[in-house]
Parts: C-alpha cells; structure tokens; sequence
C-alpha cells in the first residue's frame, strides 16, 4: 500500500485561507489516490513546520528557500486559474507519493 | 450558531482606516472584542488580503481568541483604497469593498467561506452588492452565503 504524503497548508492566519485550500486539496489527493495527512498553519510556521511533512503548499506568497517542496495554491482560494492549480497540486502529491 | 452579516457605508483614507471602521462596527455589534480591529490592520502589513479578481476585494482577517461569533463585516467605500495582494504582496490592488472576516471557528464556517470565494469572483453579484442598500445587502448576503 502507497505511504500517506504528510501535507503543510499554511496562509497568513491559518484560519480563512487555508481551510478552504485544505478542503480543496483532500477533493484532489481522493480523486487521484494519493493518500494524504494533512496539517494546518500559518506562513511563519512554515520553517518550523516543514521539517514534519514531505510537501508544503502555501495560500499567500511566500520566498524564503525551504527544505521541501512547495507550491503556491492560491488558485484554489480565489477561484483565479483554478483547474491549472489543481492540476499542479495533484501531480506534484503524485510524483511525491511515488517517491516515498 | 449562525453567521452574522454586517454592511456599512464609509469613507477612509487608507487600507488601516478601512479595516478599523469594519473592526468598529463589529465590535459594536457584539462579535468581536475592542481592538480587533487594530489586530487585523497589524496582520494585514503582514500578511495582505487584497483580491485580484475582475473587481477586486479584500478580505482583512485575524485569528482572534475574542470572537463570539463567524461574521463578515461588508464596508462599502465611498472611494476605493489600495491593499497589497494576498498572493503577491509586491502588488497592489485598488477597492471600494473590503470583506472583514470574524472567524471564530473555520470548520463550522467552511461552507459560507468556500461560497465567499466563489461570491468575489462574480462581477455581477459584487455590482449588486453596490447599488443595493445597506439593508438589502445584508440580506442578499445571507441568501447568497448562506448561515
């Protein structure tokens, strides 16, 4: 059985953003069969945070280099270019669920 | 418990005034403490909310122990003030509607934030939102969102 992909979500509060962009991404990973865990925070977590999961998806921008790879998903919360973000959001939980 | 909506019609100067006066009358009405208002313009210079969809919005928020309550304050502006972008705070957009969230429990208030999103992408229902009545708003909103 394929390893669950443990999943960052963070935006600047970690209350509106990222909730919406949670629901959005367990939609996505349940139709592409990649089995996820997800776990909720806000930007300046995300050093701290990463070092739990195998990838990190933020609503807001962020820059700083980080240990893991990362996608911006504000697609998903604004409506904005939404099927090429979730497009990007299940390819990369794909290939990083055949890495593990 | 169900989500409160607040329309007011204002003029400020900048993005913090915006957010102060949306603070105020949430305050007023019960659902916030004091300075939640203050909290939110100090988490917006962090963290922008301004919303580059055909009319832009903004969504200034905060997580705050002090709410009692899921609302969203709507304060229609007299003249539009300019806010950082949420996904790029190196850009700007200009707005005379700026959507103040009081979450107090993001789950129980998913629904209504997943309809949000999709209400700020729709130019028409935004224009409606405009020519309505402080009053009426209120009400479309609820209908529109939903409690």
């Amino acid at each position: 059985m394929a390893k669950e992909v443990k999943v960052l979500v963070a935006c600047g509060s970690g209350v509106a953003t990222s909730t919406i962009a949670q629901e959005e991404i367990k939609e996505i990973a349940k139709n592409a069969g990649v089995k996820i865990r997800l776990v909720k925070g806000t930007i300046a977590e995300v050093p701290i945070k990463q070092k739990d999961v195998d990838v990190v998806f933020t609503t807001a921008n962020y820059r700083n280099p980080l240990e893991k790879p990362h996608l911006s998903v504000f697609g998903l919360v604004s409506g904005l270019n939404k099927e090429a973000s979730k497009k990007k959001v299940e390819e990369l939980l794909k290939t990083i669920s055949e890495e593990l | 418990m169900k989500t409160r909506y607040l329309v007011i019609h204002g003029t400020a100067a900048n993005s913090e005034e915006a957010i102060k006066l949306c603070g105020d009358a949430l305050y007023k009405a019960g659902i916030v403490e004091k300075n939640f208002g203050v909290l939110c313009a100090q988490r917006e210079k962090d963290f922008p909310t301004g919303l580059p969809t055909e009319i832009p919005t903004a969504i200034p928020h905060v997580k705050d122990e002090g709410i009692t309550q899921n609302a969203i304050c709507l304060l229609k502006l007299n003249c539009p003030v300019t806010f950082k972008r949420l996904d790029d705070d190196t850009e700007e957009v200009k707005t005379d509607m700026i959507f103040n969230l009081a979450i107090k429990d993001a789950n129980e208030h998913l629904a209504v934030l997943q309809k949000m999103m999709a209400f700020l992408n729709d130019p028409e229902v935004l224009l409606k939102c405009k020519k309505l009545s402080n009053k009426e708003t209120e009400a479309y909103l609820q209908e529109k969102l939903g409690s």
